[in-house]
């Protein structure tokens, strides 16, 4: 008797928790899981949207990784601009953070400045950047390159002549040379993002740590390295994550400013997947890179969690009912 | 002893703080200096003529020629060298493109004296006052048709928040609070789509929506915000809702309540900051989305501020003056936000990030 | 008390989004509506209303319903509406990816339809126009509207003040390089130069073909940029650049574009399109005179040759009605109108060789050196990858043209890439 009424109720709240992940059910199946099988098919396919399919095994990932320079380049472009852009924004943020968790007066101002960037629309801040690199009238350049820094000089005796840092900057977005590290010096104008989340971690560190480490004689740069850095590795270690996933979603900045140019040097990834899918309607190659950008992705997070069991600490954190 | 040894470390301690601090706050303020150097720069060239933005090396104040209306002839005012001296004159404007001389009319004071000269044009050098040029705003708005594209945005990004907070919310409640066969194998599941690039599905879904005729509509960009809301949304909701007590919940039980009294009565109240982050994110990710606007839509009359600012590049590559005005316009609804409830967003990113 | 609120406005939003999604629009039973795509912007699209007055005369059952479809993104329109089934009837196509649209089977063969027309002559019409983007495997998928022919404009006021000869058809690119010499010269003292001779490199292909070259080979299954027609041609471009200094550099002219130098009184000769005049020119052209020359010659004459078309869908559902609506956009009296509006070369002989467009008063004077240019105009090839391999060619001799690598590297490269494409396209 007892036993009947049991299932009757779980039977109610199963249906009743079915009902309330409905939503969730219908879109993964709909958007997500549907469509990652679609994928799978049309990735060995060539497809153009509008005529049928035609199969062709896996043509489209042979070419991609054998035959297509435009594809490696992608890689090359993304992953150049990952290992440089990643490490220099998590110094970057951290630093920041550090200096911001100094109860310095005037805290709330000086976080808000260094967050804007990062919450501003792609297209509006890759335009600024755009003008800001200009080789004649940007501002970048003209700090660099315009003769008015005062140096003390040796011509017929003492004098102070105006020189310029650099003699010839250089020419940024048109310059094959200088477009990627362009990139990658707007990438640090968004530390901000990431400061953030250092900023929590940090307030997160019980002062008693610290004050037992004095207590010690430890020097600020021993409770860095031995207090701070291990307290904040989980979140250095989500900033790693979402690092390394975000600089394969760079996207905006590359259409907007330089297509991929010049010369390919801006070619991300993400790029030149919309551009075979959405510009030359290939949509069988396209899918298949974006397969193998799982993989890889895939790939790089594994080893990321593997290599975490010996760098992240986890204090043990009380979570709701299981 | 003791005491000596302490002050001195005191005093020891206080001059180091205050190099540090000193260190500090050099730091902090020159880095807020070069965070906000590109915005200055940006709002100075939005408001310069369109030739004073090509002047090299580039002025940092936005500058007009000091111009005067007189008889219904504009005339600009120049100062030339005479000799030794330097002669301010007026000069009507716009000049003669054919010829390489102009009439000019010395200045005695601040009118227009009677004496007349012909010089080179090439003699003359604007002089210029600070004065910046408001009219860019309203001309590149004109060609940007910002309140309409200002009304497709506002309609795509709430719809998709209210879509997001009301699926979500109620998703996030299902695993948190329910227990149902596959819940958790199902969450597990949910959390390994976090991780999924958008890429590997955004074909076949363009293929669907396309096929069922949505091109060209907003229907793409809102109607799956309603269904699973936003899986990193659903996470952080419902690792949220697992601190709020379940007592509470209990309590709600014994008043009556069923399973949606719980969630609208307990949950939802409690789940305030949650939510809020939620509304945020959303509306920051939606506003600001690029990509989806520019896959789906094509008719310009149905463009985002994100299209119309990139359309408008388009046309007008080399109207910088413009193009930075409309930058700084498409930025002000995100920056007025933001100062309002950055509370809310700080709060957020704490949430997502040091509990995810 | 928020809840109920938030509610509210949810739901209104979403009533307000449901109905702007759902406008549909009331027609009387019996009239036929058409739909046709231009990219023409949404302010200048009266112009084609008032023409279509005229249209519903002869045609009383038909209304047009015009949509404004930014260029770039036209062919995209196309192609995903018509595989979303909800295709336009008739669309203004381009030169530049008319070839894609063909081949993927986008548009209407028009041949059955001129055969039962008597009143429709395609030999009125320029035959490069109908050979470069009317004809697609000897079919006829969409009728030339009208022709863009590249000429070189010149700043007269500048020619006469440093008294050089204007230029005209005894010129080869020798003089072309002598006379630009004359006119690069730096106005402030500083050591750069401020006003350059011509800026070369907006039509590359120009050079290789008048230097007896070509991009592809005659059926299109090579690219020959690897030959020394090609890669000298492209060379002796650079050079104008790095070695002679009679251009600007993409530095110099990185994002105020050369259109704008030339506009501002900075360069001497600019090689632009019959459109640039009044689209372009005529507004913007404040300081100066200005006219028109043709291309200077090689090896022989060329000179790119693009324009616009009007094609049928073909899985739009009123094809017939459709066809009359191309066949008035392309009827003599719109050709005149459109001539005289917007100055652009109509692809009728008749037309463009009338007072329509030879005798406009507008600038530039010289309108019979685009018409005799038409007949060595050369189109750009005729690939269905055509887009993606101009955008492979173009990325590689952007290395030439900024001087870092020679332009034989940079042409053996390109064509090795190019053929790739044009391989694996070919399946």
């Amino acid at each position: 008797m007892g036993k009947a009424k049991m299932s009757k109720i779980a039977r109610k709240e199963a249906i009743e928790g079915y009902l309330c992940i409905a939503p969730w059910l219908i879109g993964f199946t709909c958007f997500t899981l549907g469509p990652m099988l679609f994928s799978i098919y049309i990735s060995m396919c060539d497809w153009d949207i509008i005529n049928a399919p035609k199969f062709v095994g896996f043509a489209n990932y042979q070419q991609a990784l054998l035959h297509d320079f435009r594809f490696i380049q992608s890689l090359k472009v993304t992953i150049t601009y990952a290992i440089f852009a990643l490490p220099m924004g998590l110094a970057g943020s951290l630093l920041v953070a550090l200096l911001l968790n100094q109860n310095v007066k005037g805290m709330t101002w000086f976080r808000t400045i260094f967050y804007i960037p990062a919450v501003l629309p792609g297209i509006a801040v890759a335009m600024v950047w755009r003008w800001i690199f200009n080789p004649e009238n940007g501002i970048l350049n003209v700090f660099l390159g315009s003769k008015i820094w005062p140096m003390i000089g040796f011509h017929n005796g003492l004098s102070i002549e105006k020189v310029a840092l650099v003699n010839q900057p250089p020419a940024w977005l048109a310059d094959p040379q200088w477009a990627l590290p362009a990139f990658i010096l707007m990438s640090l104008w968004g530390v901000g993002g990431g400061m953030i989340i250092y900023l929590a971690g940090l307030q997160g560190i019980p002062t008693q740590l610290y004050e037992a480490a004095e207590i010690d004689g430890a020097n600020p740069v021993q409770k860095f390295i031995k207090i701070t850095l291990p307290m904040i590795s989980p979140t250095i270690f989500f900033n790693l994550v979402m690092g390394v996933i975000g600089s394969f979603q760079v996207f905006t900045s590359s259409f907007v400013m330089t297509q991929g140019g010049p010369a390919y040097a801006t070619l991300f990834y993400l790029l030149y997947l919309y551009q075979k899918a959405f510009q030359y309607f290939q949509m069988g190659y396209a899918a298949a890179m974006a397969w193998i950008l799982f993989i890889i992705i895939l790939i790089c997070t594994l080893l990321i969690f593997k290599s975490s069991s010996t760098w992240v600490y986890y204090e043990a954190e009380v979570k709701g009912r299981k | 002893m003791a005491t000596v040894v302490r002050e001195e470390k005191i005093r020891k301690k206080s001059t180091s703080k205050r190099i540090a601090n000193f260190i500090t706050y050099t730091l902090l303020i020159s880095g807020s200096f070069l965070i906000l150097i590109p915005f200055y720069w940006m709002v100075s060239s939005s408001l310069k003529e369109a030739s004073q933005i090509f002047k090299s090396p580039p002025e940092w104040l936005p500058t007009q020629q000091v111009k005067m209306k007189i008889d219904g002839k504009e005339y600009g005012v120049f100062t030339m060298s005479q000799g030794e001296d330097v002669l301010k004159v007026a000069g009507v404007i716009p000049m003669d493109p054919a010829s390489e001389t102009t009439a000019v009319r010395v200045m005695e004071g601040e009118t227009i004296g009677a004496k007349e000269l012909t010089v080179t044009k090439t003699a003359l050098t604007e002089v210029r006052k600070v004065s910046p040029v408001w009219d860019n705003y309203p001309e590149a708005l004109k060609f940007m048709n910002f309140l309409g594209c200002l009304k497709n945005t506002c309609i795509i990004t709430f719809v998709c928040m209210v879509g997001q907070i009301l699926s979500a919310s109620i998703v996030a409640f299902g695993f948190a609070r329910m227990r149902f066969p596959g819940r958790d194998i199902l969450f597990i599941v949910l959390l390994s789509t976090i991780m999924l690039p958008p890429q590997v599905t955004l074909i076949p879904i363009f293929k669907i929506f396309t096929s069922i005729g949505w091109y060209d509509t907003f229907y793409p960009l809102t109607v799956p915000a309603f269904f699973g809301g936003g899986v990193f949304f659903i996470f952080l909701l419902r690792q949220y809702y697992m601190t709020i007590p379940i007592e509470m919940d209990e309590a709600a039980k014994i008043d009556g309540a069923g399973t949606f009294g719980t969630f609208t009565k307990v949950i939802l109240p409690q789940a305030k900051p949650a939510l809020a982050t939620v509304a945020i994110f959303s509306f920051m990710a939606h506003w600001n989305d690029f990509l989806g606007p520019l896959i789906y839509l094509s008719d310009p009359t149905k463009r985002t501020l994100a299209l119309a600012l990139w359309s408008f590049q388009g046309e007008h590559a080399t109207d910088w003056h413009l193009l930075m005005a409309a930058a700084t316009v498409v930025m002000l609804p995100l920056l007025t936000l933001f100062f309002c409830a950055q509370k809310y967003f700080i709060q957020g990113v704490v949430i997502s990030g040091v509990k995810g | 008390m928020k809840r109920p609120i938030a509610i509210l406005l949810a739901c209104s939003f979403l009533l307000s989004f449901i109905f702007a999604g759902c406008a549909k629009k009331e027609t009387e039973p019996g009239v036929i509506v058409l739909r046709m795509t231009v990219w023409d912007k949404q302010e200048d699209l009266d112009f084609y209303k008032e023409a279509l007055k005229e249209f519903y005369k002869t045609h009383p059952n038909v209304r047009v319903e015009i949509e404004s479809v930014p260029w770039v993104r036209m062919f995209d329109k196309l192609l995903v509406s018509t595989a979303g089934g909800r295709c336009p009837d008739v669309s203004r196509i381009s030169s530049v990816w008319f070839t894609p649209c063909a081949a993927k089977g986008l548009l209407e063969d028009l041949g059955p339809y001129m055969e039962n027309d008597p009143t429709f002559d395609i030999n009125d019409f320029y035959k490069p126009a109908v050979d470069g983007w009317g004809r697609y495997k000897g079919k006829v998928y969409a009728i030339p509207g009208d022709v863009d022919i590249y000429a070189m404009y010149y700043n007269k006021t500048m020619f006469d003040k440093y008294n050089v000869p204007y230029p005209d058809e005894t010129w080869t690119w020798d003089t072309f390089l002598k006379n630009a010499k004359k006119l690069s010269k730096c106005l402030d003292g500083d050591g750069k130069l401020e006003q350059w001779g011509c800026v070369p490199d907006q039509w590359w292909q120009d050079y290789i073909w008048q230097n007896g070259g070509d991009i592809l080979n005659k059926d299109n299954t090579r690219c020959i940029l690897d030959q020394p027609e090609a890669y000298e041609a492209l060379q002796w471009m650079s050079d104008l650049r790095t070695k002679h200094h009679v251009a600007p550099t993409a530095a110099d002219a990185a994002d105020i574009g050369p259109q704008k130098l030339f506009t501002n009184g900075q360069i001497g000769m600019y090689i632009s399109g019959s459109w640039a005049a009044g689209l372009i020119f005529n507004k913007e052209i404040t300081t100066f005179d200005y006219d028109v020359a043709p291309l200077p010659k090689g090896k022989k004459r060329a000179s790119f040759i693009g324009g616009a078309c009007w094609g049928v869908l073909k899985r739009g559902k009123h094809k017939k009605e459709a066809w009359e609506l191309v066949k008035f956009m392309t009827s003599p009296d719109m050709q005149r109108h459109f001539a005289e509006q917007k100055q652009i070369i109509p692809s009728r002989k008749s037309v463009a060789e009338s007072g329509a467009y030879l005798y406009l008063k507008e600038k530039p004077r010289n309108k019979q050196a685009f018409i005799d240019a038409i007949e060595y105009g050369h189109p750009l090839p005729k690939v269905e990858c055509s887009q993606e391999m101009n955008y492979i060619i173009a990325n590689e001799i952007t290395l030439a043209i900024l001087g870092k690598k020679t332009s034989k590297e940079c042409c053996e490269k390109a064509a090795k890439y190019a053929n790739q494409i044009l391989m694996y396209n070919r399946e």
